[in-house]
């Protein structure tokens, strides 16, 4: 479930700021892009490159700097990176769990900083990296998913239970398969993009096949999108 | 240079819209227009009623007998139970006035409408309305049976697999508890109902509305019957009491039934819903009491008689 969140958080804002993008540059302005794959990231300063960039520009350019940044030293810095981070949690509301969440993320992006974890790598370290920074990500979704953070204690109760097998009721293993299905559509049409990224010198023929086959792609999945309409729900960052 | 319209790859875009259409087309062809796993529920209140009353706008307008109601209707019968001749809207956290406008809207004339009135105090359900009946997109939905909310793919889905699992229940038995003994265990969950129902409703706006409805339902022919379905100490509770004598003065002579408490165990989970046995035993009394007729599909497996 909380994995869930997370991919639901992802594909909401992201989703939304593509949106916002395609919409600007049917005008003619072209924004800059807002997320870079953020869960790839390997670090929490490199999620940060990634995760919202417009906000995390600012942050960094008018509270971060203008606190004086890394410039007076490593307790200062740490500080400064806590309440950068805290008012950018407040940023989304003024509500505890806000503050709380950027405050996890700001501990976070001190501790980085302590240890020299921040900057990522390109070894076999990043393969560990990478799913470690997503569990710490995705625990401070917890933090913002909450309706209240006195809930906090309710969540921790939860995962003191035991373990139930989702596929005991008939629920659980509608919502599993459902998942399941989810994931390997989205897994379909973003595994080629993501391929032609990471293989950029690919051979010209290849392109060529994906780049032909890339409109009926976008039918198949346009009637997919089509064919699961049902309850409009506002997207979760329209709030902030 | 600069780019025009006239210069835009429209067969990249006709790729996209033929790939799409012969998408729907073939989920069309694929997919059962009735399939027994319909009315299999699925989390979540907004999204089950939106299925509920999408399934009557789509495939259940001609049915001659409607019931209209809220969750408290789920059980009357459960829903594989139901006769092929009747159609129900029952909405969770909903009321009758809901549906009776999704009737208005679809045009739809019923020969027979049951009403709830346990609930009538809610209004009408106005975002259920605006998602279901989305301008021109409802009317398209009508006519691509793959682009309804009831076909979308991942309810399917969830349905089958969920139907995979539980399966459908086609003979009740009564619990074993006597009704007492019952309601005793049940104590804790009817004392909520009956301390909201104690509040002090202006029953004036929701009768109004009420009424309005009902009015045009039988100037078009429509037999409305009224019915309540609650505990008795819930039906004793005085605004309710005074909305069933209003609803009566207002429609002299109509049919307004109560669950005879005196005739079989009504067991309740909470004072409102019933259990299925008992569900499927006040539909079949409704019925018989209106002189509708109907094949039933599910048989209540009988228990020793009295005293409940």
């Amino acid at each position: 479930m909380i994995i869930g969140y997370s991919a639901q958080i992802f594909a909401d804002f992201a989703g939304y700021s593509l949106i916002a993008i395609g919409i600007a540059k049917l005008f003619g302005y072209r924004l800059p892009d807002n997320f870079n794959q953020p869960y790839l990231a390997q670090s929490i300063t490199d999620f940060w490159r990634r995760w919202h960039m417009s906000l995390s520009a600012w942050l960094r350019e008018y509270l971060y700097f203008t606190l004086g940044g890394n410039r007076h030293g490593a307790a200062r810095t740490y500080l400064n990176l806590m309440i950068v981070m805290g008012l950018g949690g407040l940023w989304h509301g003024a509500d505890w769990k806000f503050a709380v969440w950027g405050l996890w993320h700001g501990a976070l992006l001190a501790i980085e900083r302590f240890l020299g974890l921040g900057e990522p790598g390109r070894n076999l370290l990043a393969v560990i990296r990478i799913p470690v920074t997503f569990v710490l990500v995705t625990v401070g979704w917890l933090f913002f998913r909450l309706t209240h953070l006195s809930d906090i204690g309710v969540l921790i109760q939860e995962f003191g239970k035991p373990w139930r097998d989702v596929y005991s009721t008939s629920t659980g293993t509608a919502n599993v398969t459902s998942i399941f299905v989810l994931v390997a559509l989205v897994a379909m049409f973003h595994l080629p993009t993501a391929w032609l990224h990471a293989f950029p010198r690919l051979s010209t023929a290849i392109k060529a096949v994906t780049f032909q086959l890339r409109p009926y792609a976008l039918g198949f999945l346009l009637a997919v999108i089509l064919m699961a309409s049902g309850s409009r729900h506002a997207f979760i960052y329209f709030q902030f | 240079m600069h780019s025009s319209i006239f210069s835009f790859d429209f067969s990249a875009i006709a790729k996209i819209v033929g790939t799409a259409a012969a998408t729907i087309l073939l989920a069309w062809a694929v997919v059962p227009g009735e399939l027994p796993y319909d009315e299999q529920p699925v989390p979540g209140a907004e999204p089950l009623n939106e299925l509920i009353v999408e399934r009557y706008i789509y495939e259940a307008p001609h049915k001659p007998v409607v019931m209209l109601g809220s969750s408290i209707l789920t059980m009357i019968p459960p829903s594989n139970c139901r006769p092929d001749n009747v159609a129900s809207i029952y909405l969770q956290a909903g009321s009758a006035i809901t549906g009776l406008e999704v009737i208005r809207r679809v045009g739809a004339r019923p020969s027979v409408v049951f009403v709830e009135v346990t609930t009538a105090i809610m209004g009408e359900d106005a975002k259920l309305l605006g998602t279901v009946f989305i301008p021109l997109y409802w009317r398209i939905r009508l006519a691509v049976p793959p682009l309804r909310h009831n076909r979308n793919w991942l309810v399917l889905l969830y349905r089958l697999k969920a139907y995979e699992r539980l399966g459908p229940a086609y003979s009740f038995q009564w619990p074993s508890q006597g009704l007492a003994q019952w309601n005793e265990a049940r104590a804790a969950h009817i004392a909520p109902i009956l301390q909201v129902y104690g509040y002090d409703y202006n029953i004036d706006p929701p009768l109004a509305e009420l009424t309005a409805r009902v009015r045009e339902l039988r100037h078009a022919g429509t037999r409305v019957i009224f019915y309540d379905s609650a505990d008795p100490r819930v039906r004793a509770i005085s605004w309710l009491r005074n909305l069933r004598e209003k609803l009566k003065a207002a429609f002299p002579g109509v049919e307004m039934i109560e669950a005879p408490e005196e005739e079989a165990p009504m067991y309740r989970w909470d004072g409102l819903h019933f259990v299925d046995a008992s569900g499927l035993w006040f539909f079949n009394y409704l019925m018989r009491r209106a002189g509708i007729p109907f094949t039933p599909k599910c048989e209540l497996v009988p228990r020793a008689p009295g005293p409940w």
